[in-house]
């Protein structure tokens, strides 16, 4: 087994430790989460596909940039999503845009989880598809679209989406809360008698 | 999807550019510096909280019938909003540094000022027990300029120095006999006071240069007939500010001469 096989087995908190040392280790953990984070900014953002794989490149850098500032008691993916969020934040005040998500290809599995949960499964008929969900999300405020992003479509756990929008556990499950309500009153609103 | 060529493309630009991960001192430098503001912050907050007691605890005197102002004036001229506001904005700059630092997140906002507000105030308490609040009014009232200590940190003093309405403060220039004393105000006016029957406060003992405040009736221009005279409070060390002293002694400084046997009742 070569070097680079062995850290391709290391989880994501040793290889960022490693990665201060050795490039070969951020390359993996660049690798781990390139897919991920650009659908996470798209998915919260409206920003091109070019200026999204600017964004990224910004959050990797900056990744690397602060990997001693690293909380090795936190998720790795927590602290890439809450630097990735931080980035687009930036982004939207430097271009002054309002965020509005992108319609994303997204697993079955999960729109069956999402519409599970959000008990609306006789309402819709098959009909809530991708554009469906986003088109909504863009109609509810981008503080509820975000929190629901992070729990159905990047599927964080409560104590994870803390760690992200670095706001208490329990203000996040009161925003989940809201944000649930919020998603049903304008999905009823804006489809249930279509 | 992204394309592979990314992540080489990434690195390349690392490579090129010669970036390297920000040294951890920076970080922990950082990081020490917002808990030490804070830490400050609460300290700063702590010592307001602590003049405040003292300064809210010498005063209760003025709330005792002696003073016929309204609640607010009366407040206000025990504890002057100078230290009020103090106090708010250090517990608010705590509460913004506390709120800085890592992990802080996890706590409401609202734990979080509550925190720094029973800080500070816990922490006040614990330096007034110790008699700090009296010492920082002390260093306060010799070291700030006159004007600003007497109309923003301390308006008992302007309080103590109202002959016409019965309130006179000075410091002890001459004990004449064994009933009355020739003092100094703050306008460097003489006074002569009669105690004979009046009511002493907390054991004072006279000697010459130290501060004595006192209710009583103004007889004339330079003669006060005490009712009730007790050692200076708050202030007390107003009286050696350089500001007030060189107007007040011009050519000497009354030190503290303590007269055996001197006059205690």
């Amino acid at each position: 087994m070569d070097i680079f096989t062995d850290e391709k087995n290391l989880n994501d908190e040793q290889l960022a430790v490693l990665s201060l040392e050795d490039q070969i280790a951020f390359s993996i953990l660049v690798n781990r989460y390139k897919d991920k984070i650009f659908n996470y900014i798209k998915r919260i953002s409206s920003f091109s596909d070019e200026d999204v794989r600017d964004i990224l490149q910004e959050v990797f850098l900056k990744v690397y940039l602060n990997l001693n500032d690293f909380d090795k008691n936190l998720k790795f993916s927590s602290w890439i999503y809450s630097i990735a969020r931080n980035q687009v934040i930036s982004s939207y005040r430097k271009f002054k845009v309002r965020p509005e998500s992108k319609s994303v290809v997204i697993d079955e599995n999960i729109i069956k989880k999402f519409v599970f949960d959000f008990n609306i499964e006789n309402e819709i008929d098959n009909k809530l598809t991708n554009k469906i969900i986003f088109d909504v999300f863009n109609s509810i405020k981008p503080k509820w679209k975000e929190i629901l992003i992070l729990k159905f479509f990047e599927e964080k756990d409560y104590n994870e989406i803390s760690d992200i929008i670095l706001k208490p556990v329990g203000t996040v499950a009161s925003m989940m809360n809201k944000a649930k309500k919020e998603f049903k009153k304008t999905y009823q609103e804006k489809y249930i008698n279509y | 999807m992204i394309e592979e060529k990314f992540t080489e493309k990434l690195i390349e630009k690392i490579k090129q550019e010669k970036i390297t991960p920000k040294p951890k001192w920076s970080f922990f430098l950082k990081n020490e510096i917002i808990w030490i503001t804070g830490i400050l912050s609460v300290l700063f907050g702590a010592v307001s909280f602590s003049l405040i007691v003292y300064l809210f605890k010498a005063g209760q005197t003025l709330a005792t019938g002696h003073f016929g102002g309204s609640f607010w004036q009366i407040f206000l001229t025990i504890v002057p909003i100078f230290w009020l506001v103090f106090l708010a904005l250090f517990t608010f700059l705590a509460f913004l540094n506390i709120k800085k630092t890592k992990g802080a997140y996890k706590y409401s906002p609202i734990l979080i000022f509550l925190f720094s507000v029973v800080a500070s105030i816990i922490l006040g308490e614990i330096l007034n027990m110790f008699g700090l609040g009296q010492k920082f009014d002390d260093l306060l009232g010799r070291r700030i300029h006159p004007a600003f200590y007497k109309n923003f940190m301390n308006p008992q003093i302007d309080f103590w120095s109202n002959p016409e309405e019965g309130r006179l403060s000075g410091l002890i220039i001459e004990i004449n006999n064994d009933d009355s004393l020739l003092i100094r105000d703050i306008d460097s006016k003489e006074w002569t006071i009669y105690f004979s029957n009046s009511f002493f406060n907390n054991n004072i003992k006279f000697k010459k240069g130290i501060p004595i405040q006192c209710f009583g009736q103004k007889i004339s221009n330079t003669e006060f007939q005490v009712d009730e005279i007790m050692p200076a409070g708050p202030g007390r060390e107003f009286f050696n500010n350089p500001g007030i002293r060189n107007k007040f002694i011009p050519n000497k400084q009354i030190k503290p001469d303590f007269i055996p046997g001197g006059l205690i009742k």
